[in-house]
């Protein structure tokens, strides 16, 4: 391949792409938009031109006796102690965000439920160390594209268990797990937490909290943003999350989306959640130990397709279930005799049509027609698409995903 | 601007110039706008991103401490800041043609999705390279500063990126040929 920085078509159709209309910096405008955080730096002019560095230097030096260490600690104790009285008094509140980020410091385990169900997530597991470091998550997806599917990640190994079509793929594909992460950490309520706290200090933002006034009522933190309003609800005693609702503004009414409902907080772990148990019938194909589909080597993407679906109809033509199989996803032939397509009388290819993309799932759904023998012996014509995408993880080789 | 006078920039906003951190502001607005561009790929959202970078950076400018490092600094705000859009919308980036108004395209349009999904299927820190060479056409220089790698590097991380999506292109049948008949 030419070195790409000489591809000035490239260049053209980058900048063409991406290029953007200048933007314009107006700091006055900015400044008149953020008259806290403009305070905040003015107010350190007030404190001297070392006031960033002198005391740092200086609390070293003090810090070095641990008498001193022991009076400073004593002495934060009582400020602190004394801050949280005058700051009832002022203001009349016991709940800060900082609280539910301190309670959330201590989660090892937890469980959630999104609802209504949809396209997404519909239950959370999740367990952390003692770091808070995530070490396993279970995910169940009750209607996606590909039917229900839930996802156990452990150990950069992501298992997708395929309700309706009866198998697990085992994935180590990087993309794929960030994904799932990504999607994860929309529910996390630690991150939730910090978010609050952050969209809290930036008085731009409307955010509003409601104390509550009873151990029986929540505490309510409204987040008004763009038309959109998230209200959550946080227990008044641990002041862990309890759950959060989504709202859209539509029609000068804010529109209820979803919620979140944190079920279980640090309860002892069940670690069978964290294992997929499928019946027997399901069969698993762990892409992170076989070579899956077919090598694309020179071909485009619409060549391997089409060859991909020709080699798939050839194989079923034969009954040749084991070779159908390997280009799926290694699945066994026994598997594939239980699917549509393994239980018609397939009699010829009668034509192979261009492939096109099929929605968003990155792959190309090739339209073909084919001669099959009806349990009558009646010659009729069917139409089947194979859709073939790239293996997860094993980027020089493609698969079929699916057949209609 | 030299990186000395940089640094007195950045130690005179901590110690509450505020035209200093004006200044700071002018030369690194742009940068940020394009930085959260690569991870929001929506131009108003970037916007929006980069006026919450400055009230951050505003606040916490006193907790920094390596003041050469500034534009790496504001960087790392950006990215936190844009995760944090990303996750408050619960949302990929828009620009991965899942737009239903996309369905009726031209020849062109159809070309600039196939450049924009190719840039999506870039690690991030190579969709970053080039979105800040090509958004607002920043120099190495200043691409380095603000991703905090060397001119060196960000020159022959910009050519493997561009290798990537010429490759994709090439894979999803667009070449410099169907580019320029156009």
């Amino acid at each position: 391949m030419k070195r790409p920085e000489n591809d000035k078509w490239l260049d053209d159709a980058l900048a063409e792409t991406i290029g953007s209309k200048k933007t314009e910096p107006n700091f006055e405008k900015w400044k008149q938009g953020h008259p806290q955080a403009v305070e905040m730096l003015t107010a350190r002019a007030a404190r001297g031109p070392s006031a960033s560095k002198s005391p740092h230097s200086i609390r070293i030096m003090i810090m070095k006796s641990p008498i001193t260490k022991l009076a400073v600690a004593a002495v934060i104790i009582v400020a602190v102690v004394l801050s949280i009285s005058v700051f009832d008094k002022s203001i009349g509140t016991a709940y800060a965000i900082e609280q539910t980020i301190e309670a959330n410091r201590g989660l090892r385990f937890i469980h959630l439920k999104y609802e209504p169900a949809g396209t997404g997530v519909e239950e959370i597991w999740a367990q952390f160390d003692d770091n808070g470091k995530l070490l396993h998550l279970r995910m169940n997806f009750p209607n996606t594209m590909d039917g229900p599917k839930d996802v156990v990640w452990q150990e950069g190994k992501a298992e997708v268990w395929f309700k309706a079509k009866k198998g697990i793929a085992v994935l180590r594909e990087k993309n794929i797990l960030a994904q799932l992460k990504m999607s994860y950490k929309s529910f996390d309520p630690r991150l939730i937490g910090e978010q609050l706290y952050h969209v809290q200090a930036d008085e731009k933002k409307q955010i509003e909290i409601q104390q509550s006034r009873s151990k029986n009522e929540s505490i309510t933190i409204t987040w008004t943003r763009n038309g959109f309003r998230t209200v959550y609800k946080v227990d008044p005693e641990t002041k862990l999350l309890q759950q959060f609702e989504k709202y859209q503004l539509k029609d000068g009414e804010y529109k209820f989306l979803g919620r979140t409902r944190y079920l279980d907080y640090n309860q002892p772990v069940n670690s069978e959640i964290f294992v997929l148990n499928p019946p027997a019938e399901v069969v698993r194909a762990d892409q992170t130990t076989q070579e899956v589909g077919m090598a694309k080597g020179e071909l485009s993407e619409e060549e391997i397709a089409v060859e991909m679906a020709r080699q798939f109809l050839e194989a079923l033509i034969d009954q040749d279930y084991a070779k159908a199989g390997k280009l799926i996803a290694n699945v066994p032939a026994e598997w594939v005799k239980q699917q549509p397509f393994g239980k018609t009388k397939y009699i010829r290819i009668v034509s192979i049509g261009k492939p096109v993309p099929y929605t968003n799932t990155g792959s190309l759904r090739v339209p073909c027609k084919v001669e099959i023998e009806e349990k009558d012996g009646k010659i009729t014509v069917q139409s089947i698409a194979p859709c073939i995408r790239e293996v997860y993880g094993q980027p020089e080789r493609r698969q079929i995903i699916d057949v209609f | 601007m030299e990186p000395d006078s940089e640094t007195k920039l950045v130690e005179a906003a901590q110690n509450g110039h505020l035209e200093s951190f004006a200044a700071l502001y002018e030369r690194y607005h742009s940068s940020m706008v394009a930085l959260a561009y690569s991870m929001l790929a929506d131009r108003d959202l970037a916007e929006d991103a980069a006026q919450d970078v400055f009230a951050i950076a505003c606040r916490d400018i006193g907790s920094l401490k390596s003041k050469e490092r500034f534009a790496a600094w504001l960087a790392g705000i950006c990215r936190n800041v844009s995760r944090q859009m990303l996750r408050a919308n619960k949302g990929k980036p828009v620009a991965l043609g899942d737009n239903p108004a996309a369905q009726k395209r031209d020849d062109m349009e159809d070309r600039r999705e196939a450049i924009r999904r190719a840039l999506w299927s870039l690690r991030e820190p190579e969709r970053e390279l080039i979105i800040m060479r090509y958004f607002n056409g920043f120099s190495q220089g200043q691409i380095s500063e603000v991703l905090d790698i060397s001119p060196q590097a960000v020159n022959g991380r910009l050519v493997r990126a561009k290798r990537k999506i010429a490759k994709y292109l090439k894979r999803n049948g667009l070449t410099g040929n169907d580019y320029e008949t156009s």
